[in-house]
């Protein structure tokens, strides 16, 4: 689904040129769930924008779907964000004077499709969150604002969704239920990619990129004991984490069985 | 479908500030306003003016003395109309319907103890005809009155009441005068015709042209010469053969003035409306400052309102919003904010003309044209969409990326 040779991405600050990315290599196939970790600056964001169309690299290829983006023009850029690839953000990013029904319907809108009424209404329903439809963001808790995000991201029914530290905002609790949401997308088929720094939520995916510097340091499938691993290491909330790894042990007993 | 979503969006986006909008519209609201109160000023004035032409008779050319220096030397004098060119000119003419000579003045006149000031009219016949009066008793003065300069009196309404109070007046003796007075008999009472032009038809006295020269002004001029023509299209040919025919009678030498004026009453229709325009433009010019404030304005709002939402664009485009949706998405806004600055304008104005109307009591009757109202609220959406170009060209030329980590 994405292949991406070679990518770089440089700003220039007066004399000198920062290298956000610095030669990126990778491959992503359709309804595959990855995390990409690493430290401040390390180029997260900068890969997100250039993978969801949002930016263009400095040199480098990226193809998605097999064709070529940078021979796209503006126009059809728009056309694939707004069919292919959902955002989420750490802050939400919500239209605050509009209510959440709304909000979710923008991609519709910009999509010119007729009755963007029942498609969001549908999208807030696979989040959970038909009862707060006619709310305005600035009522609504922060999971909530975070579920419609999401609603949003998934109206059109994207192949792919990107989401910039989901869960940065959110307590533990609030953030393990949007990852469960992920988890339904994923499951459904959708390719995730997550940026997080969080280790037991980047633990989650089954394919960990770790960057720095612009570069990709570290690439690799987590099986599941390097899952638990990862998950016990996180210090963040170790119990939750243990929590939840107690569950995932639940879970493959109960497949194995 | 579309475009009607992004009105809604406009509104929407309106509504969270609208304090902010309508003071930024303060401009295109006086502006508009000035723009609409000035023009029902102006075009209710000039319509008063017209009535007033429309109910002086259809048709009239009007000839008026003139007494004109031309080189130290004078030429005419008050004095030079005759009752001998109304004669004439009646016969001269194929274009004349009526011809109405006129000596006019204040004075008084009596029944008994009553006493009142009136306006006493020397005129002919044709009087009751072109000014279209009609009867409450009696009749009209007659050719024979003129011709025999009898001491006869029509009475305009007003006068009758004074003087009667409800009693007959036809066939009673009045006495009337300037300084002294001498008998008069009534023969006939107007109707209530109230203003006809520019005099009150009820409180005039009608009495022959003859009478009013040798018995009551002691003149042997008339003060004007009022011409009915046959129709609309016989005004300007018989303006002329009158021209020519006074000329001769005159005998005035080619070169010379006239002692004489012509007032054509499609000539005046034509100045006043020539006048009315001048001033529109002027008051059109001041508004049109007003207005480009007013764009100055509201660029500057929308130029902050692009700042607050970089996000919201930045969002937007993520979402999948193209360069042009979001232009237009501003555009729009603009032109909402100054629609509904026009249109607040408009209100404003109506509620002036109303309130101009109420306090001259209606003697000036503001007219609020249609057609002003749609120039006003398309100039105020061309100011809107033109101040809007820039802010709305910044916001669909954001950066995404950049949007995005705005704070
Ligand atoms: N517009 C810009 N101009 C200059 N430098 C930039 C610009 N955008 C990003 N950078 C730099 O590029 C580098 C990568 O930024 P990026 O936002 O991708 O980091 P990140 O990994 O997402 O960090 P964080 O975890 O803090 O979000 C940083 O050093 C940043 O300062
Ligand atoms: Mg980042």
């Amino acid at each position: 689904m994405i292949e991406i040779r070679n990518l770089h991405k440089h700003y220039r600050m007066g004399e000198s040129v920062v290298r956000a990315l610095d030669g990126v290599d990778l491959s992503i196939a359709q309804g595959e769930m990855i995390s990409i970790t690493g430290p401040s600056g390390s180029g997260k964001s900068t890969l997100m924008h250039l993978l969801g169309c949002l930016d263009r690299p400095t040199s480098g290829t990226f193809r998605f779907d097999n064709v070529l983006v940078s021979s796209l023009s503006s126009r059809e850029l728009a056309k694939l964000r707004n069919r292919q690839i959902g955002f989420v953000f750490q802050t939400f990013n919500l239209i605050e004077r509009t209510r959440a029904v709304d909000n979710v319907a923008l991609p519709l809108v910009y999509a010119r499709q007729r009755n963007t009424h029942r498609s969001a209404m549908a999208a807030l329903e696979r989040v959970g969150l038909t009862q707060r439809a006619h709310h305005k963001p600035n009522e609504m808790s922060g999971g909530e604002r975070q579920r419609v995000a999401i609603a949003r991201a998934i109206v059109n029914n994207p192949s792919l969704i990107f989401a910039d530290e989901p869960t940065g905002n959110l307590d533990t609790r609030t953030g393990e239920q949007i990852m469960q949401i992920f988890h339904n997308l994923h499951a459904s088929g959708v390719t995730i990619i997550l940026v997080t720094h969080e280790m037991n939520i980047a633990a989650q995916a089954q394919r960990i990129l770790k960057m720095r510097d612009g570069k990709i340091l570290e690439d690799r499938a987590v099986d599941h004991d390097h899952r638990q691993e990862l998950i016990a290491e996180s210090v963040e909330d170790r119990n939750t984490a243990l929590n939840y790894a107690d569950g995932l042990r639940k879970q493959k007993a109960d497949t194995e069985s | 479908m579309f475009f009607f979503r992004i009105i809604l969006m406009a509104l929407q986006s309106l509504r969270a500030n609208w304090l902010r909008a309508i003071l930024a519209t303060v401009g295109i609201i006086i502006g508009v306003g000035a723009v609409i109160s000035a023009n029902g000023v102006l075009y209710g004035a000039r319509k008063k003016i017209y009535d007033q032409f429309d109910q002086m008779g259809a048709n009239l050319v009007t000839v008026f003395p003139r007494q004109a220096r031309r080189g130290g030397r004078t030429v005419g004098t008050w004095k030079s109309l005759k009752s001998t060119d109304v004669e004439i000119l009646r016969n001269e003419s194929k274009y004349v319907k009526s011809v109405l000579p006129q000596i006019s003045g204040q004075g008084q006149i009596k029944y008994f103890n009553h006493n009142m000031q009136a306006e006493i009219v020397g005129t002919n016949t044709e009087f009751g005809s072109m000014f279209n009066l009609k009867l409450a008793g009696g009749e009209f003065l007659h050719p024979d009155d003129i011709a025999g300069s009898t001491q006869t009196v029509v009475l305009g309404y007003k006068v009758a009441r004074e003087l009667f109070g409800g009693t007959p007046a036809v066939g009673k003796a009045v006495k009337l005068g300037i300084n002294r007075t001498t008998g008069f008999k009534v023969i006939g009472v107007l109707e209530q015709m109230g203003q006809k032009g520019f005099r009150n038809m009820d409180e005039i006295v009608l009495i022959p042209i003859s009478t009013a020269q040798t018995n009551i002004f002691g003149i042997r001029f008339i003060e004007s010469i009022t011409l009915q023509a046959k129709d609309q299209a016989s005004i300007d040919p018989l303006t002329d053969d009158v021209k020519r025919t006074l000329r001769r009678l005159h005998r005035i030498r080619a070169g010379d003035e006239d002692d004489f004026q012509i007032l054509n009453p499609q000539e005046w229709r034509n100045q006043i409306a020539e006048f009315t325009q001048i001033w529109a433009l002027v008051l059109y010019t001041i508004s049109g400052i007003s207005l480009v404030v007013g764009g100055i304005g509201i660029m500057n709002i929308m130029l902050v309102s692009v700042t607050e939402r970089t996000r919201e664009i930045g969002v937007r485009i993520a979402v999948g919003a193209r360069s042009i949706d979001i232009l237009n998405q501003f555009l729009i806004e603009a032109s909402t904010i100054s629609l509904l600055g026009g249109a607040i304008g408009v209100f404003l104005g109506f509620a002036l003309c109303n309130f101009l109307t109420s306090v001259s009591n209606d003697m000036l009757k503001t007219q609020l044209t249609a057609s002003a109202v749609i120039m006003a609220l398309l100039t105020a959406t061309t100011v809107g969409v033109v101040s809007g170009i820039y802010p709305a060209y910044k916001a669909s030329r954001l950066d995404p990326v950049e949007a995005l980590r705005y704070e």
